[in-house]
């Protein structure tokens, strides 16, 4: 690994007319594709022109399996030739065990429920109306938050950039800064008795994977007891063994009353979740208050419940900390990273200048996936089972490349 | 060596953390951990007389698969002055753990000198730690896991001379809680365990108040806990302890000080209308039935922990 296989006039040509087709016939909100894919397997990907990459961000934290894994393809062929969709007006038996398989992992206390959506913005719509249902208004958000770019989910996410061309923003959020003990406390006094929830991700992602304090994360379940409000956590991207735990929740030892899930929950397969945590949480949406015609069909419920199997018969728990650790540990020596962030095979690697777009371009070109979350930031949000192996190709790579292009603070330049 | 539990403090931050998670653990999954499977022997000693210490400790060693051996002093050579050493030379040939409530906090520090098995403190004049796990682990489980503790405004009202203040000064303060002591200025708590929970909560982001003030000590409290204002020994001084202590009984006004949902802990036997008013004790926002039950899976926690070391 290293360096792309030498290819042809042909297979360049092939991969230009995919991104040309794509460009004619698809919106433009993504831009222009990077490259056409057309396998995978496990950590491996091969674009149209037959070149191989190792890919370190796993359709952003959803391939948690990697790709192709025999169980997942398994259950998902399974269940597609015995019962594909039924819609919500009929029970399956992959939902019912999926959403008793979340409560057990999660230590869900009864009275738990869990609503099945196609996605974590969906998710996360789920929760904002479940706030909505308190009787109360107001709800909580971080700074650098992410939540998702439908209208309640993008109203509680705080890029500005992603949200002023599309207001006017459902009413009732405000946002606070991350890790700010004092102005939490103080917003969530100015919100008084109209205090709904209070949302944040345990690891922000789109933030540049920064972690929010434990003592942090305490204040906001004290206050929302106090108060009465939801503690809503958004772990579509740092739940489902991401973090080397079930949910980032545990690693601080606290539960929420609502927790949303996505990403890696279905290994590949389109599938999110929001769990709430006892029977005043799993009861605030009632018969007919809430809906989606896709969500937890018997596919992805499948999926889901064999890529839960498999993270726990092939220890990827144990196999997220522990290369997560090692890659850790390599990347903090090399020079011009500042800190990695994050936690199990969620890492963020903060370099000392906005060069991480650069970084990406150039990891693609030797054949390795990753992206910036930040201008400062290269995410690192690869499978599960990834190996050492695998993890020392890419650190090989990225302590040449740092050696040839030193990340100098842009002051410094 | 292994390792003891003689007061709060001898866990650290992180290991009280281990033992709580465990504790809520335990209360799902009854027979997670079986330490004591053969079954091995812990010796179980009474000095005082007990209800909860002696049925949770009996309960829990027989749940992790072992045989708990009960022994009133009394009815031992102990009771007869065969020296703490000795004693404890002798247990710790033949039983896994030794769990003792007694009097002086010295009596089992000299256990504990002479014993290679853990000791578990079952209450002292001094500590009583154990209760506190559970009274931790009781207020984790309720408000979302333990890593809810930090942070939480604790307080604690009346007798603040006795075991419990003690222990809750430790083990409040190691939990990372504001720790406040509302007591009159004739029972403070003793110096040297405010100074240790002051040193100990500048570490955990905690704090330490002792005030004879009531009402400041249970405003906006998260959690008002509360003792008999007479223990065991103290019955000499009743009528006095009746009066003075009056003014800091936890009754329906003292939770219209606290913050919304507060919750109420007693560690029992409780003397309705002296220290607790029954609306209190038997309210919605009484914790106290969960608290007791959390003795047996805190305990369980514990001793498996230590067992481990």
């Amino acid at each position: 690994m290293g360096e792309l296989s030498s290819h042809g006039e042909a297979g360049l040509e092939k991969g230009r007319v995919e991104t040309q087709r794509y460009e004619h016939a698809l919106m433009a909100t993504y831009g222009t594709p990077m490259r056409a894919l057309v396998r995978g397997e496990g950590s491996y990907v091969w674009d149209a022109d037959g070149n191989k990459y190792l890919d370190l961000l796993g359709g952003i934290a959803v391939n948690a399996l990697g790709h192709g894994h025999p169980a997942w393809v398994n259950a998902l062929t399974q269940q597609a030739s015995t019962l594909a969709h039924v819609s919500n007006f009929f029970a399956t038996e992959p939902q019912i065990a999926l959403a008793e398989r979340l409560l057990d992992l999660a230590h869900a206390p009864s009275g738990s429920r869990v609503f099945f959506s196609n996605s974590g913005a969906e998710a996360n719509e789920a929760a904002f109306k479940m706030s909505r249902k308190t009787g109360r208004g107001t709800v909580i958000a971080l700074e650098g938050g992410f939540h998702g770019r439908t209208m309640g989910a993008l109203a509680m996410t705080h890029k500005p950039a992603i949200r002023e061309q599309f207001a006017p923003m459902p009413a009732g959020v405000v946002f606070v800064p991350v890790n700010d003990a004092d102005a939490l406390r103080a917003a969530v006094t100015a919100a008084g008795d109209d205090l709904a929830a209070i949302i944040a991700e345990p690891i922000l992602g789109e933030a540049g994977i920064r972690p929010l304090d434990h003592e942090y994360l305490a204040l906001i379940r004290t206050l929302t007891h106090r108060t009465g409000a939801l503690m809503i956590l958004d772990e579509v991207q740092c739940g489902v063994a991401r973090t080397g735990a079930w949910f980032a929740h545990q690693l601080h030892g606290i539960q929420p009353d609502v927790m949303t899930l996505a990403k890696g929950l279905g290994g590949g397969f389109p599938i999110g979740a929001v769990v709430a945590f006892g029977e005043r949480a799993g009861t605030l949406l009632g018969k007919g208050e809430h809906g989606t015609t896709f969500g937890g069909n018997p596919m992805g419920a499948a999926t889901a419940l064999a890529t839960l199997q498999a993270i726990e018969d092939e220890g990827l728990l144990a196999n997220a900390k522990s290369v997560g650790q090692h890659l850790r540990e390599r990347l903090e020596s090399i020079p011009g990273v500042i800190e990695v962030r994050g936690e199990g095979l969620l890492l963020g690697i903060g370099l000392a200048a906005p060069a991480a777009p650069d970084v990406a371009q150039a990891a693609l070109s030797a054949a390795f996936i990753v992206n910036p979350p930040s201008p400062d930031t290269v995410r690192l949000v690869p499978a599960l089972n990834l190996t050492t192996a695998e993890a020392d190709t890419f650190l090989e790579w990225f302590a040449g490349y740092a050696a040839r292009h030193p990340f100098v603070p842009e002051g410094d330049r | 060596m292994g390792r003891h539990f003689l007061r709060d403090d001898d866990l650290t931050p992180s290991e009280q953390r281990e033992v709580l998670e465990l504790a809520l653990e335990l209360r799902r999954d009854r027979y997670k951990v079986q330490p004591f499977v053969g079954p091995k022997a812990v010796a179980i000693l009474f000095d005082k007389h007990s209800t909860r210490t002696r049925v949770s400790f009996s309960t829990g060693v027989a749940e992790l698969g072992g045989y708990p051996l009960v022994i009133d002093a009394q009815n031992s050579h102990m009771g007869r002055g065969e020296s703490v050493a000795d004693t404890a030379r002798v247990l710790e040939r033949q039983v896994s753990a030794i769990v003792w409530r007694t009097y002086g906090q010295d009596r089992i520090d000299e256990m504990a000198a002479h014993s290679s098995v853990p000791v578990v403190n079952a209450l002292t004049d001094q500590f009583h730690p154990c209760q506190i796990l559970a009274d931790l682990a009781a207020i984790a489980d309720e408000r979302g896991g333990v890593g809810a503790l930090a942070g939480l405004d604790l307080a604690y009202v009346g007798d603040g001379a006795n075991n419990m203040a003690h222990s809750y000064l430790l083990g409040g303060a190691t939990a990372g809680m504001h720790v406040r002591i509302g007591t009159p200025d004739s029972y403070l708590p003793d110096p040297a365990v405010v100074a240790r929970a002051e040193e100990i909560a500048e570490s955990t982001g905690g704090s330490v108040t002792v005030t004879s003030d009531c009402d400041a000590a249970v405003t906006g409290a998260d959690i008002v806990a509360t003792d008999t204002w007479v223990s065991m020994g103290d019955e000499a001084q009743k009528a006095e302890r009746m009066e003075v202590f009056l003014p800091y009984q936890v009754n329906d006004r003292t939770l219209e000080l606290a913050a919304p949902g507060a919750h109420v802990l007693h560690c029992l036997p409780a003397y309705r209308g002296h220290e607790i008013t029954a609306s209190v004790i038997d309210g919605d926002q009484s914790l106290v039935w969960l608290e007791a039950e959390y003795r047996l899976h805190a305990q369980k926690a514990l001793l498996s922990w230590l067992v481990d070391r």
